[in-house]
């Protein structure tokens, strides 16, 4: 899963919120395996009005209904702005 | 008469490089499949194979909805 935080976001309130998805995938019983912090780059195009964003990579592994609560939750977080979830190729 | 071949004939860069997953997150990689406009480019012209073309599609609208590349460059 990649996700898009806020800009505005401060280093401590990112890594909140980035312990908030880590517990969130466990909580549904996900096999978190790893975290990759892109940290702040520039968007191809404006996203929120805001020219930049902070991504994250979430590598984890859970059932077809754990997904579903993980998305349902993730909408609700406003300092995402963006997230997708993805099936891995391997 | 047949036309000369003006060029010669373009193999898959994916094939060459043995790639079998294209990964929307290499965005320096899909950037050079993008013309000025942010369009694709059609395989008459990368020379890509019909699956590695079809996978670098997604890819590249994969990336797109995530912001890493654009829809349309102005």
């Amino acid at each position: 899963m990649m996700v898009l935080f806020d800009p505005t976001l401060e280093d401590e309130t990112l890594k909140e919120e980035v312990s908030k998805v880590e517990d969130l995938i466990k909580r549904e019983e996900g096999a978190l395996e790893k975290v990759d912090l892109w940290g702040r780059r520039r968007l191809a195009y404006p996203v929120n009005k805001k020219r930049e964003g902070i991504y994250a990579v979430f590598y984890f592994q859970a059932g077809p209904e754990r997904l579903k609560e993980i998305d349902r939750v993730m909408k609700i977080n406003q300092k995402v702005m963006r997230f997708m979830i993805v099936k891995r190729e391997d | 008469m047949a036309k000369q071949t003006r060029q010669r004939k373009k193999v898959c860069a994916f094939c060459v490089d043995n790639i079998k997953d294209i990964d929307y997150k290499e965005v320096d990689k899909l950037r050079k499949f993008l013309s000025e406009r942010g369009k694709i480019l059609p395989r008459r012209i990368t020379g890509n194979c019909a699956k590695h073309q079809r996978q670098l599609t997604r890819a590249i609208k994969r990336a797109r909805i995530m912001a890493l590349l654009p829809f349309v460059v102005e």
